[in-house]
Parts: C-alpha cells; structure tokens; sequence
C-alpha cells in the first residue's frame, strides 16, 4: 500500500510527527496503512480514489490530549481534519477534504456529560451518537425528546456544526445547540457564550453571553474544533399524531408548497415537515427491477403503476401534531381543510398504513426523535449503495419550488437517472435535497454521476440557488458560487483562517476555505 | 403507537439483553447477554421477501429465523457491545442490500467486526457478521 503524506511533507518528517502524537494519545491510537480503512469515503463519487485519503488518524479521548495534538500539529506542521463519528457518509463520511491530512477521529470523546429534565438540554462530547443519547434519555427515563437526522448512528455535535435537521419542531440543529467549548488552532480552550463566565450555570440556558456570537464561525468552518456542545432537548408533549397527505400530479407540488409556506410560518405545521417525491417513498419498500429491467428513468406509465401499488402519491407530506389533544385536534382540522383545496388530496394517519415497512411508519418515529437507520432502504431502489446530496435552498414558494423540480429532474433523466427528492421545511426556506443514486462499483455511472453533479451546482447557481452542504469534493464548486461582490464573504473567511490558524494546520479545504499556506500552491 | 415501533424503541432503550432479543420480531436466539455460544447464530430474513425466510433457513447453523425489514438499527444495537463485554457474536441473514450495507459501514469502523456478503438474487443479499465482544478501540 502506498504510503500517503501531508503535502510538502516528507517522510522522516511525518514519521517524527507521528511519534509526537503516539506519546500523546498512545500507539494503538494513531493508526496508519490498512488501519485507514474506515476513514476512506466509502463511495467517492469521483475516479481518483486517493483524492481524499487520509495519512494517518489520531483518536484523543480528551479535551487536553486534542489540544496536545493541535499543539503538536502547529509545531510539525501536520494537517488535522476533525471528525466526530464520520457518519455522513452522501457528504464523504470520515475522509479529509485534502489529501494527506490526518483525521482526528473525536469518537472516542463520548461522554454525555449532562442532561437536565428540567431545563431541557444535554451537554456532550462530539463522540456522541444519537443512538447513544437516545438510549441513556430512555435508560434514565427523562421525558425529553430528541431530534434525530435520518440516520440515527451518526454525532449530535457533529450534525449540528454541519447545519444538519431533524424532524421534530426542534428539527434545525444548530438553532438549538446552546454553549460550546471548542480548542482553537493553536490549542487555546475557550468557551462561547455564558461559558465564558466562571462559576456560571447558564451556559446551555442563555446563547449570546456578551459580545459577539461566535459559535456560528465554527460551524462548517476549520477555525477550531468543538469538543463540548450544548443541545436543547424537547420536552415529551403530552400528545403525538403524526400524519401523511399524498398529492397525485406532479404540478401540484406548486399549489402544496403555497398552501404550506403560510402554515409553516404562522406555526400551526408544528414541525420540519418534509415532501417526499414519488420515487423516494416508493424505494423504501421496492426496488426498481420490480418494475422495469431497462435502464434510465422510469416512464410515466410505471409511476403510475407504483403510485397504485404503494396507495402513495407523486408528493407525500410527512408532518406530525405535538401537543394536548384538543390543539392537535384544532391543527389538523386547519392542515386538513387546507390540503384537501387540492384535488386529489389523500389524508392519512399511521393506522391507515398497514404494510409494517410503510415509511409513515417509520417517519413515525423519527418525527418523535427515535433514531433509525430504515432511510437506508433507498439505497435498494437501484442497488450498490452510493447516493449523493444536491442541497439546493429556496424560499417556500410554490412557483421556486417547481422551477427546481423541473430542472433538476430534467437534466437527471436526461443523464439517465430516476429522480427523487426531498423538500424539507425549515422557518423560511425549503431544502430541496436531491438524491442521486449510483453503484459505487461501477466506473460508468460514477462518471455519469459525477458529471451530472456540476451540471447541476452550475445551473442551480445560475439561477440563484446554493447549496447548504456539499461532498468534500464540491467544496470549492459550491463555494465559488458564493462570490457577491468579488467574493467578499471567503475573503473575510480566510481573513479570519490566517489569523486563527496561521500555520494552515486546522481542516484545510473545508467548505473551501484554504489557509494561506495551500492557497499558495493551489494557485 | 404501532408494535413495530414500539418494539424497536424498546429494543434501542434496553440495550442488549434478554429484553433486546426478544423484542427483535420474537427471535427465539439467546435471551442472554453477547457471549453466545457459535452454535446459536442469529438469523434475520426479509418479510417483504417470502423466499428470503426459506434461504435463511438454508444457512449453516439456521434455526428460527427473525424478520427484519428495512430499518437495521434492532441489529446495530445488538452488535454495539457494551464496552466490557467479551465473546462473539455470530449473525446472518437474506435481506435486501440495505442491511448489508450497513453492516459494512459498521464493520469499517469496528477492527473487530467480519462481514461476508453475497448476491443471491435480484433482490436478496447473504451475509454474516461475526463481532468480537469488545469495541474496537477506534
């Protein structure tokens, strides 16, 4: 296997380096060659395998160890790519943007450290899945409430600081997270907000502190890494009615998204709901060789075919009502009343779906912060398991919301794949996240895949959309499109990386955002 | 609330244990904790999939087979050992690709987790995962 190094970097030189982070951490902590595997994008949309394979990876189990590493990162000059548990696997999982970085795998940093009932919130390490808060709320038997991402193996901190959601009214992660503690590029410890102030206790209560809020600059940034994270929690409503509205034409996706905007807004559609294309319910419980062995989209006939099948629509609202049961009662009636305006309209709650794997099921629990893994099952619909995100934001507005419909659709049918998507509500915007579902073994449709994702970052942008994530390796497309007035917001961003991070070792590339270090051999 | 979810719930809040294994589609495997002999070996197969609980049961050391579906989080926290937990655990399955799948994302991340995995079908997929009781320390 061949040995991959920090750029600039030589071998002796890395060696040293490693042996400073082996005394730190211990040996069978820092690993290197084969051990590496679990640190790969385990489906790289791109042909150059190495593009983003790490050097080494080096698991501190604490706060001071990580700012032992970062120390000893400045002095050796070796790149760090922190990740919590390197779960988002559609984004590049555990793998570092650059390659030759050494991932500082936080994993092993999975304390909860505190969960108050009362006030509503838990205080954790970034090795903390949802899975694991999950299960010690319900061991202790506190009646709070998660919110979880689809996938429920992945960080609670890791999510949040990539703007991840959820589902439930707590659904925008960082909006809740409250209080960090983070160690700055040079190994200094500080905390945000309230925690500033000694002897406090109300670090995870009150955001702003006094001054400037700072905690958003180490969101999807590499100007520190965060090593405590406070997160509200939802208190356990006394009531919980989660529900399904299908639609059956595609072009009533422009009359839905209206009818829903003031509803959201004006809070009586309580949480994140989502809007469900056709293709991405229907995969939840079939796969695409049941319906047509021939390649490509599939044709309007078969949709239709599977709409009957599955009793679900071309668009599927998944919401739920939270609260005592006249309110819900009195929500649903306004939801219900104000849906069924389209023709067509079906009205479902769980009980009216019987097949036990129906995704209301499901959504089910996820919409009340039960973390599963059954979202995965889209991965069946055309089988080998690679999917990526194209996160496109819009307003909530029926005519954005068609306009990206058909473009997207469009030129994915065009390039041969199904269309499926999700239009998640956030507070004034929809997240139009698109899937694009690859067989990661096979090299033709990866190209295609891969062609068609910049395709699509161009068009989006053209017409005045970005995108809110990316896969590490559209970080630089993505953020390119981010360029008002001769780029101003990533001047201001690598203002504040070289005087932070002088020495270029924190995360280099992440959201494309480069230190001084590598802008200069990068141009 | 539904059993299914309510099951799962359970089965994610209790951890492993008796509890835990029975509540997994009443598999009649060990209601006991990870350190199951090699000749009990869960097995899991598809509802949705008739034939798929027939070649469960065609796999070496197969008894009652378990169902299920799309969600693999009942099998994840079975084979997310507590930390002092020793022995191995030994599973299979003919499921759809998505349980295999990740079981491979956790067998990445686990030094001590061995997936095999093979196509029998369109849709069905045969697998094992054997997992040595302690984490892996990564």
């Amino acid at each position: 296997m061949k040995q991959i190094l920090p750029p600039g970097m030589s071998a002796a030189d890395f060696a040293e380096a490693l042996q400073a982070l082996r005394k730190i951490v211990g040996s069978e902590h820092v690993l290197t060659g084969e051990a590496l595997a679990s640190y790969a994008d385990p489906y790289s949309i791109v042909a150059d395998d190495a593009a983003h394979a790490a050097s080494a990876a080096v698991a501190p189990a604490s706060t001071e160890q990580v700012q032992e590493i970062v120390r000893a990162a400045n002095k050796h000059g070796l790149p760090l790519w922190p990740v919590s548990c390197g779960k988002n696997f559609a984004y590049g999982g555990a793998a570092p943007r650059m390659a030759g970085t050494v991932v500082l795998d936080l994993k092993r940093m999975n304390r909860i450290l505190e969960v108050s009932e009362d006030d509503g919130y838990a205080l954790v390490e970034p090795g903390v899945s949802y899975f694991d808060l999950y299960n010690h709320i319900q061991e202790k038997g506190y009646k709070l409430w998660l919110d979880v991402p689809d996938p429920g193996w992945g960080s609670v901190v890791g999510n949040a600081l990539e703007h991840g959601v959820g589902y439930t009214p707590y659904g925008d992660h960082f909006a809740m997270q409250c209080g960090m503690e983070v160690v700055l590029p040079n190994g200094e410890l500080v905390r945000t907000g309230m925690g500033a102030l000694p002897g406090n206790n109300t670090w995870q209560l009150f955001k702003y502190g006094f001054g400037p809020y700072l905690d958003g600059i180490f969101t999807q940034s590499n100007f520190g890494v965060v090593t405590k994270m406070g997160i509200w929690l939802m208190p356990e409503p006394p009531g919980y009615r989660p529900y399904m509205i299908s639609f059956r034409r595609e072009e009533d996706l422009e009359q839905v998204v209206d009818i829903l905007r003031p509803l959201k807004v004006g809070a009586v559609i309580q949480n994140a709901a989502t809007i469900r294309s056709l293709l991405l319910v229907a995969a939840i419980n079939a796969t695409k060789s049941q319906y047509s062995d021939k390649p490509g989209p599939l044709p309007d006939s078969i949709l239709r075919r599977i709409m009957a099948d599955q009793d679900i629509g071309m668009w599927n609202i998944y919401g739920a009502l939270y609260g005592p049961p006249p309110v819900m009662d009195t929500l649903w009636t306004i939801i219900r009343d104000s849906f069924a305006k389209v023709p067509g309209a079906k009205f479902y709650f769980v009980e009216d779906r019987k097949k036990e794997n129906d995704l209301l099921i499901g959504r089910a629990d996820t919409m009340r912060g039960v973390p599963r893994l059954g979202e995965f099952s889209f991965i069946n619909w055309t089988g080998g398991g690679g999917h990526i995100g194209f996160s496109p934001v819009s307003p909530i507005r029926g005519s954005e919301a068609m306009k990206q419909y058909t473009m997207v659709r469009d030129r994915m049918h065009e390039y041969g794949f199904d269309y499926m998507s999700i239009f998640a509500i956030g507070w004034r915007e929809l997240h139009h996240v698109v899937e694009l579902l690859f067989d990661r073994r096979d090299p033709a449709i990866k190209r295609k895949a891969e062609e068609l994702f910049r395709v699509l970052v161009r068009e989006a942008a053209a017409a005045g959309y970005g995108e809110y994530r990316t896969h590490l390796s559209y970080m630089d497309d993505i953020a390119a499109t981010y360029g008002w007035n001769d780029h101003a917001l990533m001047k201001l961003n690598q203002t504040i990386k070289d005087a932070l991070d002088p020495r270029g070792i924190l995360a280099p590339g992440k959201q494309g955002i480069w230190p001084a270090r590598y802008r200069r051999s990068r141009t | 609330m539904r059993g299914v979810a309510f099951t799962r719930r359970r089965l994610l809040a209790s951890g492993l244990g008796a509890t835990a294994v029975l509540a997994l589609g009443n598999i009649v495997a060990p209601a006991r904790a990870l350190a199951v002999p090699r000749a009990d070996v869960l097995t899991f197969y598809d509802p949705r999939f008739p034939r798929s609980r027939r070649l469960a049961l065609a796999l070496p050391r197969a008894s009652r087979p378990g169902p299920v579906g799309g969600d693999p989080s009942a099998i994840l926290s079975l084979v997310t050992p507590p930390r002092d937990a020793t022995g191995e655990l030994l599973l299979q399955g003919v499921t759809t690709e998505t349980v295999p799948f990740c079981l491979e994302q956790f067998a990445r991340c686990h030094h001590d987790a061995r997936l095999a995995c093979r196509r029998l079908d369109r849709d069905l997929f045969a697998w094992t995962l054997a997992v040595r009781g302690r984490r892996a320390a990564i």
